[in-house]
């Protein structure tokens, strides 16, 4: 969980300590569309995973993506 | 942390995470590249954040300084026609215009139904838009126009019948694509990125991702936005010709497969099996850069005469003796030969790219030498080719007859250097000269040649103005402003334009603002023939006072006593710049006799 988290905070640009697992979409306000996009690219390279489209649009907040790739057999350290 | 560390991550692996990441470093560090930026303003029809997140890291990877101004989402038309737009008010060098299929020709893609003939009407319409944009764009901006082709992001969805079809959907991308290219070439200061040719290398099924295009309208797939960025700014420095000038190349198992001492002639690899065909791939390759003006120099560890003899003679040489500008074939020290082709060709070591199969010799170069750019030649010669095709420093988007011409103009050289030893005098080889110096004016091609020698000439420059295309060519139609360039010619050959002179009339003064002059003709008084010229000019405009600026560089020491060998007074002084003055009256400055300027 420590290593997504940070990876959403070097991506967004933001303090590691600003990112929980209740962070997501619109809190920060630098996590906006865009930046979800972005993030799910980088998560997505960064686990070699691919996410649906709808996957994508529903995630919530970052423990939502632990989930995610959880399922999806990645490993979450 | 030091700055540069900051790059390792992205240059080592060049995800598009680590670019992110990267450019997330570089703003915590507030850190930038020395130098003036290249102003490039990005206009679009789709959502461009995540390639600009990637060309803005590349840029730091290249060592290419840039301002960037991103359009507003698709406005690129308002962002065009607007004079009071942000793109204008931001006054870039270079505008990119990377546009997706769709807003060009509307239902092309998206009507898979439509038939042949809306098609081509389509194709007719986008194109009479875009190439009204594209001329509008120019008119109103002194930049250098970049328009991208078009690429469909999706194989055909007509599938088998895409070629069934009079007019099917990618062949009205191609139709499109091929005429906009048939425009470009009718145009001054607008270029084509291909972008369907960089989407075709990657591969079009890997290059687009639909998830990104229908949740962010971004349709390229995440792996090839750092490839995709790359070739971007391979265009971006080619605005400004090509950064190096001079290929230096080794011979064994370089140019040739074996080792001549230990092989000879005959046990070379050269043409015949697969790598023997691969080294003379390579050959074509060089060639290719040598017939667009890259100058090319040997540098080996050989006997001189057996070497030569291979170059001349061996059936399967593609370079011959006279495709290089100079030849260092001994056994001394590499470091030291490089720096006397610097001397011999006049150019700078930055001007040098090092060809050589051992990576002794390369780390040599690359430690001793750290000015010259030293090439990684992969172990299978297979891949030499592809390797010497990715460099980025030779790539220009014109190439003038003068460059076609240069590695003649270099042979005639050594020409020279073999009369002048002959010639008992100085004066006396002058003469035998028989020099045409002529006036030519900035018109057509030879406009294109000066633009670029403002770029490319560093030593004999008096003030180094680095104007745009646009700047110049404004220059050359400005009333109150004469530009002139030089031609040289001799027994010997033609050099072509060599110099370049911008006089700015200003009431009763006549002020030198820009003389340069190509290293290949220093040493035979034309710069003095020239400022007779320029006297006569200035007598002619009635002017009172001749002034000239010296701005000293790192490269342009040369010049240094020009103004004051020819008779000018020095008049102020600071740490940029020196002013000369010459008073009309009663100031004589004459050329030789074997340096007259010719009104052409």
């Amino acid at each position: 969980m420590k290593r997504l988290c940070s990876l959403v905070a070097e991506t967004l640009g933001i303090e590691a300590s600003a990112v929980g697992p209740e962070t997501g979409p619109g809190n920060p306000p630098k996590w906006d569309s865009l930046a979800h996009i972005q993030l799910v690219a980088v998560i997505e390279e960064t686990y070699g995973v691919q996410m649906s489209t709808d996957e994508i649009v529903n995630l919530q907040c970052v423990s939502d993506i632990a989930t995610l790739l959880q399922e999806k057999g990645a490993s979450i350290d | 942390m030091d700055d540069r560390h900051i790059l390792d991550e992205v240059k080592k692996e060049p995800t598009y995470a680590n670019h992110c990441r990267a450019l997330e470093r570089i703003q915590a560090a507030d850190y930038k590249l020395p130098g003036p930026g290249r102003r490039v303003g990005l206009l679009s029809n789709f959502t461009v954040d995540p390639i600009v997140t990637c060309l803005r890291v590349q840029s730091y990877l290249n060592v290419f300084p840039m301002d960037l101004y991103v359009g507003r989402y698709n406005e690129y038309a308002q962002e065009i026609l607007d004079e009071g737009s942000g793109l204008h008010s931001f006054a870039p060098d270079i505008v990119l215009m990377i546009l997706m299929p769709e807003s060009v020709m509307p239902g092309v893609i998206g009507e898979p139904w439509q038939d042949s003939g809306m098609r081509r009407r389509l194709v007719d319409e986008g194109l009479e838009r875009l190439t009204g944009l594209a001329g509008a764009l120019r008119k109103r901006s002194k930049a250098t126009i970049l328009i991208s082709n078009l690429v469909v992001h999706e194989l055909s969805p007509l599938g088998v019948l895409e070629w069934q079809e009079a007019m099917g959907i990618d062949r009205a991308i191609q139709e499109f694509n091929h005429r906009l290219g048939d425009w470009v070439q009718t145009q001054e200061r607008i270029h084509i990125l291909d972008l369907a040719g960089v989407c075709a290398a990657f591969g079009r099924e890997r290059a687009f991702d639909p998830r990104m295009r229908l949740l962010a309208d971004q349709p390229f797939a995440t792996s090839f936005l750092p490839r995709l960025a790359t070739e971007i700014l391979r265009y971006l420095q080619a605005t400004t010709g090509p950064s190096r000038k001079c290929l230096v190349l080794d011979l064994d198992n370089t140019l040739w497969g074996g080792i001549l001492g230990e092989d000879g002639l005959e046990g070379l690899r050269l043409g015949g099996d697969a790598v023997g065909v691969a080294y003379r791939e390579f050959q074509k390759s060089i060639l290719a850069l040598q017939r667009r003006g890259i100058l090319l120099a040997l540098c080996s560890r050989n006997d001189e005469p057996e070497a030569m003899k291979v170059i001349e003679n061996h059936p399967e040489m593609v370079l011959r003796p006279d495709h290089f500008a100079a030849v260092r074939v001994n056994w001394g020290d590499k470091v030291s030969n490089i720096k006397s082709l610097a001397e011999e060709l006049n150019i700078g070591l930055d001007s040098f790219v090092f060809v050589d199969d051992d990576p002794f010799e390369r780390q040599n170069v690359r430690e001793r030498l750290p000015e010259v750019l030293v090439v990684d030649l992969p172990d299978d010669p297979v891949f030499y080719r592809s390797t010497l095709l990715n460099l980025s420093v030779f790539d220009a988007l014109h190439v003038s007859a003068e460059d076609r011409a240069r590695g003649r103009m270099y042979l005639e050289r050594r020409g020279h250097e073999k009369l002048r030893a002959e010639a008992a005098s100085l004066e006396e080889y002058l003469k035998s000269l028989e020099m045409e110096i002529k006036i030519v004016l900035p018109e057509g091609v030879a406009r294109t040649r000066l633009f670029q020698m403002v770029h490319k000439t560093n030593q004999f420059n008096l003030t180094t103005p680095r104007y745009s295309e646009a700047e110049f060519e404004a220059l050359a139609k400005a009333d109150d402003h004469q530009v002139f360039g030089v031609s040289v010619r001799d027994r010997l050959g033609d050099s072509g334009i060599v110099g370049l002179v911008v006089l700015g009339m200003d009431q009763d003064r006549c002020q030198i603002q820009t003389f340069l002059l190509s290293c290949r003709v220093l040493g035979r008084s034309i710069e003095t023939a020239i400022l007779a010229h320029v006297l006569e000019k200035a007598r002619e405009a009635r002017a009172a006072r001749i002034i000239g600026r010296y701005i000293p560089t790192q490269k342009n020491g040369i010049v240094r006593d020009l103004y004051q060998r020819h008779g000018f007074q020095l008049v102020n002084r600071d740490e940029k710049a020196e002013i000369w003055e010459a008073c009309l009256s009663g100031f004589r400055l004459e050329a030789p006799p074997w340096a007259r300027v010719r009104n052409s």
